[in-house]
């Protein structure tokens, strides 16, 4: 295992691993607060973590991904970081706003849209917006 | 909730003196649904849209109130994404004599909110939408002008993306106002600690002269963006405000001693939520804890009875709250503590609890099932990504047949799971009527 030194900012290690274990595994949680690394930490889901010299900070935004529901700020409050699609029931005048940024699987989307659109057997036809 | 078009049709057709209609975090409808209120309600006196998700279907609802309709006391369509026809809006403003409360979307632009103002001088509560311009001494002196008009303004409510060119603009109402609201636009990271410092400059100022100021709340705009407030903000606020009692904030960081000064200028607090925006975020000096910071806010604060914790958190926070927070009503909690003994400090303490909300902490089963008769005393509870099983709600739901006790899994039906299965989402609530009879397919009573 090699030895790896650095300085890293403020929260650098914190705001990395802790986006994975609330959005992937939940029941990790634990293993997250009290200061202990998680499985993926450890065994290899961490970007690569050069000293922060070389680090400008542009890699910041790609690094955080979104916890659902996190920070508790209303959906009409978020100005970035939605990525609103319009879906239409066919037959339905009115579709639905669908925030895929809240969703981190097909499966979960499905979910949603199951839903909001409850059912037998209608076409749910998605329109990127 | 979901509303329909047809839904607000039928009320408008339906009811002759329908008042006050007030939609919040809603969707399923459109301004065809709204041009149908307008048509209909003759005397309608409020109609208050909040944060629901409307759909533009471009009709100009607005102009379908009649030029004989003068009741409305309360507008407020700052949810609305479109375009609103601003001359209508005036017109309607102009005859509306009672209309205290206004609140704006972000089409209205500076200068016709300028000229609203001068229009309903005897507004109580105004929301400003976007309040983002260029800076333009011209628009600067209206707007002041304007403002200057409002003697009755207590409430203010926005976004604040220019507020430093345009803060001294409504210095003049600041200090009559009693409740502040508004969303702050984060920076970019390279700004650093020069935007942070402005933002909390700005902020400062302001509360310094509001000091009849009861309410505060403070948001970001871009919860993602980098740029955020600080506790230097909060702490100026407090020390500023001796009549602030409710709080909610925002930030990008906090310390204990920050917390402590702020608990000790404000014992006042009936409601204080933080929210620091990074989860598990420590003390960023001490690099501990927050526990001593907001103990300090519960010993301190003798009335508090809404409280949201943040940061980086221990068992021992909550061993605080739960002997000193007697007054305490609703707690809302996320990424904290360590174990099982977190939960069983609140649900053994908290002597008025009635609300609590969790996600994401750590807590298990056992705590949940020997304070089972707490949650008889509360109105309810909410649990979401901790560590529950499904065997522990069986039990709960088998030991208190007055509670209800929903679940909400992506996979069901949950007869069929085992007792080690996870619980995703848990709500419990007391009831007397016995299981209810319409739950969506995505919650299941146990």
């Amino acid at each position: 295992m090699e030895l790896e030194l650095g300085l890293a900012p403020p929260n650098y290690s914190h705001g990395h691993h802790q986006h994975n274990l609330a959005v992937d595994d939940e029941l990790s949680s634990s293993s997250s607060s009290s200061g202990k690394r998680g499985f993926r930490e450890a065994f290899g889901d961490t970007t690569a973590t050069t000293l922060p010299l070389f680090d400008d900070g542009s890699n910041d935004n790609k690094r955080k991904k979104p916890v659902v529901g996190w920070p508790p700020v209303s959906s009409a409050r978020r100005a970035c970081g939605a990525n609103y699609v319009k879906v239409k029931k066919e037959g339905d005048a009115i579709g639905r706003k669908v925030d895929l940024a809240l969703h981190s699987s097909y499966d979960e989307l499905v979910a949603t849209l199951a839903r909001m659109f409850p059912t037998n057997d209608h076409q749910v036809i998605l329109h990127g917006l | 909730m979901v509303v329909t078009d047809e839904c607000l049709e039928m009320i408008a057709a339906s009811f002759r003196n329908f008042q006050v209609l007030r939609l919040v975090s809603c969707d399923g409808f459109s301004t065809a649904g709204l041009a149908a209120i307008a048509a209909g309600c003759r005397h309608l006196r409020e109609l208050d849209l909040q944060e629901n998700e409307i759909e533009d279907c471009s009709i100009h609802w607005l102009s379908l109130f009649p030029e004989s309709f003068t009741s409305l006391v309360t507008l407020n369509f700052s949810c609305l994404e479109g375009d609103v026809n601003i001359a209508v809006l005036e017109r309607l403003v102009t005859r509306c004599r009672n209309l205290k409360t206004l609140k704006l979307n972000n089409a209205i632009p500076l200068d016709k909110l300028a000229s609203l103002l001068r229009k309903a001088p005897q507004l109580v509560e105004l929301g400003t939408g976007k309040f983002s311009a260029d800076y333009h001494p011209d628009l600067f002196a209206k707007l002041a002008a304007a403002f200057g008009g409002c003697k009755s303004l207590r409430r203010l409510s926005g976004a604040w993306d220019a507020v430093p060119d345009y803060l001294p603009a409504f210095f003049c109402v600041c200090e009559g106002l009693t409740s502040l609201n508004l969303s702050y636009a984060t920076g970019a990271l390279f700004h650093g600690m020069v935007m942070d410092l402005i933002e909390d400059h700005g902020l400062a100022v302001v509360a310094s002269s509001c000091n009849k100021l009861q309410e505060l709340r403070v948001f970001p705009s871009d919860p993602f963006g980098a740029g955020f407030l600080t506790e230097r903000g909060l702490v100026d606020v407090s020390a500023s405000c001796p009549m602030l009692e409710s709080v909610l904030y925002f930030c990008g960081r906090m310390t204990n001693e920050a917390l402590i000064t702020i608990a000790k200028n404000r014992p006042n607090f009936t409601c204080f939520r933080l929210c620091i925006l990074e989860p598990h975020t420590p003390d960023y000096i001490t690099r501990e804890p927050l526990d001593a910071g907001f103990s300090a806010i519960v010993e301190s604060c003798r009335g508090l009875r809404r409280l949201s914790i943040s940061g980086l958190l221990t068992d021992l926070v909550f061993k605080s709250i739960g002997a000193h927070a007697d007054r305490l009503e609703m707690l809302s909690i996320a990424f904290a503590g360590n174990s099982d003994l977190g939960l069983h400090y609140i649900l053994s303490g908290c002597k008025s609890l009635k609300k609590l909300e969790i996600r994401d902490c750590p807590f298990g089963d056992k705590p949940l099932l020997a304070n089972a008769a707490k949650l008889e005393t509360m109105r309810s509870l909410w649990m979401s990504s901790c560590l529950l099983t499904l065997g522990a709600c069986r039990q709960l739901a088998r030991k208190m047949p007055r509670l209800s006790v929903e679940i909400m899994n992506e996979s069901y039906p949950l007869d069929s799971l085992p007792d080690e299965t996870p619980v995703e989402k848990l709500y419990v609530y007391r009831t007397i009527a016995g299981p209810r009879s319409d739950t969506p397919a995505c919650v299941q009573i146990v």
